[in-house]
C-alpha cells in the first residue's frame, strides 16, 4: 500500500477550516458510517475534501468477527460509497459488534482461537471479493480476555492476515492499552506482526485508571504511546500514520502540531 | 463455549445484565473485573444516549441533561439498535414518549421529538436537482392543466397542535422563549433543504393541502380545482401559478411530468 504520509481523522468540526486553509495533511480518514447517508452535508463536505486530499475509509460496523451473517445491505452501501469517493483503501476492526440482529455499536473482542480463525478468515475473503480489494483490519482495545484463547493477540493477527491475505491497521495506542490491561510486553506484539502486513498506523489518546486503561480517543497521544510508536517506526518503516480523535475535538491546529511530533519522530535516528 | 454461544452470552451481559459470560472470562484482575465488564455494559448505554442527544438536542435541553439521560436509558433498555448506523437509532422516540403515561407533557414532548427527527431526516436526505423556473416556461399552455410535479426528496410536511416549533426556535436563539410547551391550534409546516442548509416555514390552510395534493401527483388543473372554493374564480389560476412559482423558487420541486408521461 502506498505511504500517504501523516493524516488525521476527518471530523465535522474541521470541515470549514480544512477547506479554507488547505493545511498540509497527507490524507484524511473518514468514518465510513457517517457517510452512508443518502445525501446532504456529510457527503457534500466529504466530496469537497476528497477533491483536495487523499482519503481512506474507516468503518465500525463490518462486524467481521460476528457469528451472524455479513450484512449485505451494509456491504452494498459501503461499496457505493467507495465508488463515489474512491478511497485509497478501506479498513475496519477485528471485532464483533453484535449478534442475532442487534448492533451494540461497540468493538467487542474475539477469542484468539482456531475456531475464531476458521470463522473470520472466510468472512474477510468474502468481503475482499465483494469490494474487489484487500481490506485493513485494526487491532482493538479490550478490557477483558477469554479463558479459552490459546493464541496471543499478535499470533492471531499474524495468522489471520496470512490466511485471509488481508492487511493490518496497527493501532499503537490499542497495543499499549492492551499490554497494560492484559499484562504483556508491547514489544512482543510489534515483533509478532509481519512487517509487510501493516499498511496504516493509528495514534490516539487514552485514560488511565488505577489498574487498567480505557481507550477513550479523547486526549492527546500519551508519552508511552509515542515511545511505542518510535519502536513501531523502527520495525515497520514508513507507514501511513494518523491521529484519531473522537471526542474533545480540539482545533485543527492542535492536531497538526501533534501530527508534527509523529513526523519528527520518524525523522529522528533510532534510539540505541 | 462455542463462538456463537460466547457472543450471545457477552451480548446478554451488555443488554440484559445477565451473568453467563463471567465464567468464560479471565479473572486475573478480580479486584476490577466487574469494572472492566462495566466498560462494555455502561459504554453501550452511554454511546446510544449520546447518539440520541445528537439527534434530539432540544428535547435534551428541555428535559435537562440528567432527566434526558435517565429517560433515554430506559428507552435504550427497551429498544435494541438493529441498524449498522447509530444515526438510525431512535426513530421511534416520539412514539415511545407518547406512550409514557407517567410522563408530564408527553404529548408535547413527543411532538418535539418528531420535529427533531424530521429535521434530521431532511439534513441528509437524498441530493437531487431542483427544477429551474425556465424549464416550466417551455411548457405549452395547452398542457398546463395536465401537468404534474415531483417534489424533491428532502421535502417534508409536519403538522402539530403544540407550540413546539416556536419552542425549538427559542432553544436555538431564534425567538423569545415561550413560557411553556402548550397544546394549541393546529399548525402546518414545510421542511426542506437548499444545498446543505435546512429550511422550514409555516403553511396556510390553502397552501398546505395544495402541496400535499401536488406530492400525491395531482395535476395543475386538479390543484386549481382544489383551491377554487376558497378564492374568487378569476384568481384561481393566478393563485395556483403563483404558489407553484414560489415552490420552484424555493427549490421544492424536482421535476414536472407532461400529461402524456402521466397517463
Amino acid at each position: 500500500m502506498k505511504n500517504l504520509g501523516f493524516g488525521l481523522g476527518l471530523r465535522p468540526d474541521h470541515y470549514e477550516a480544512i477547506l479554507s486553509d488547505l493545511p498540509p495533511i497527507g490524507f484524511f480518514e473518514a468514518l465510513t458510517e457517517n457517510y452512508l447517508v443518502p445525501g446532504g452535508k456529510p457527503l457534500h463536505y466529504l466530496e469537497r475534501i476528497r477533491a483536495q486530499y487523499p482519503l481512506v475509509l474507516h468503518g465500525v460496523s463490518l462486524s467481521i468477527g460476528s457469528t451472524q451473517p455479513l450484512n449485505r445491505e451494509y456491504l452494498k452501501a459501503l461499496k457505493a460509497l467507495m465508488l463515489r469517493v474512491e478511497p485509497h483503501w478501506i479498513s475496519d476492526h477485528l471485532c464483533w459488534t453484535g449478534t442475532d440482529g442487534v448492533n451494540l455499536h461497540d468493538l467487542m473482542p474475539v477469542p484468539y482461537t482456531e475456531e475464531a480463525l476458521n470463522h473470520v478468515v472466510p468472512r474477510i475473503q468474502e468481503v475482499q471479493d465483494f469490494v474487489g480489494e484487500r481490506i485493513l483490519l485494526e487491532n482493538v482495545s479490550s478490557y477483558v480476555s477469554y479463558k479459552d484463547s490459546p493464541l496471543t493477540e499478535w499470533e492471531f493477527l499474524a495468522e489471520l492476515s496470512a490466511r485471509a491475505d488481508c492487511l493490518l491497521l496497527l493501532d499503537v495506542n490499542n497495543v499499549y492499552v492492551n499490554s497494560v490491561n492484559h499484562h504483556f510486553d508491547p514489544d512482543d506484539f510489534l515483533r509478532g506482526i509481519p512487517r509487510h502486513r501493516v499498511a496504516q498506523i493509528h495514534l490516539a489518546g487514552h485514560e488511565r485508571q488505577e489498574s487498567f486503561i480505557i481507550d477513550t480517543h479523547d486526549a492527546p497521544v500519551a508519552e508511552s504511546v509515542w515511545n511505542l510508536y518510535r519502536l513501531a517506526g523502527e520495525r515497520f518503516g514508513a507507514v501511513s500514520t494518523m491521529i484519531e480523535r473522537d471526542a474533545n475535538i480540539p482545533p485543527l491546529e492542535d492536531l497538526l502540531e501533534e501530527l508534527d511530533i509523529a513526523r519528527r519522530m520518524t525523522e529522528m535516528p533510532a534510539v540505541a | 463455549m462455542r463462538l456463537q454461544e460466547l457472543q450471545r452470552a457477552f451480548q446478554a451481559r451488555v443488554l440484559l445484565h445477565q451473568d453467563g459470560i463471567g465464567a468464560e472470562l479471565n479473572h486475573e484482575d478480580d479486584i476490577d473485573f466487574e469494572l472492566r465488564l462495566d466498560i462494555y455494559v455502561e459504554g453501550y448505554r452511554t454511546r446510544l444516549v449520546e447518539a440520541l442527544g445528537a439527534t434530539y438536542p432540544v428535547l435534551q435541553k428541555t428535559l435537562g441533561s440528567e432527566e434526558f439521560a435517565r429517560q433515554m436509558r430506559n428507552y435504550v433498555d427497551a429498544t435494541h439498535s438493529k441498524h449498522y448506523s447509530v444515526r438510525e437509532y431512535g426513530a421511534d422516540i416520539a412514539q415511545w414518549i407518547k406512550s409514557r403515561s407517567d410522563y408530564g407533557q408527553a404529548k408535547e414532548l413527543s411532538e418535539l421529538a418528531r420535529w427533531e427527527w424530521t429535521l434530521a431526516d431532511v439534513f441528509d436526505a437524498h441530493d437531487d436537482q431542483s427544477l429551474e423556473i425556465s424549464a416550466l416556461a417551455t411548457v405549452p399552455a395547452a398542457m398546463w392543466p395536465g401537468l404534474s410535479f415531483t417534489l424533491r426528496a428532502c421535502v417534508r410536511r409536519f403538522e402539530t397542535r403544540s407550540n413546539i416549533v416556536q419552542w425549538w426556535r427559542a432553544a436555538n436563539g431564534l425567538c423569545d422563549q415561550p413560557a411553556k410547551l402548550i397544546d394549541g391550534e393546529t399548525s402546518q409546516w414545510l421542511l426542506w433543504r437548499r444545498g446543505v442548509k435546512t429550511f422550514f416555514r409555516s403553511l396556510d390552510t390553502v397552501e398546505a393541502p395544495l402541496l400535499d395534493a401536488a406530492r400525491r401527483g395531482s395535476t395543475f388543473g386538479e390543484l386549481c380545482e382544489q383551491i377554487a372554493p376558497d378564492i374568487p374564480d378569476t384568481e384561481v389560476a393566478l393563485r395556483s401559478a403563483s404558489l407553484l412559482r414560489g415552490w420552484v423558487a424555493e427549490e421544492l420541486i424536482a421535476d414536472y411530468l407532461l400529461p402524456a408521461e402521466n397517463r
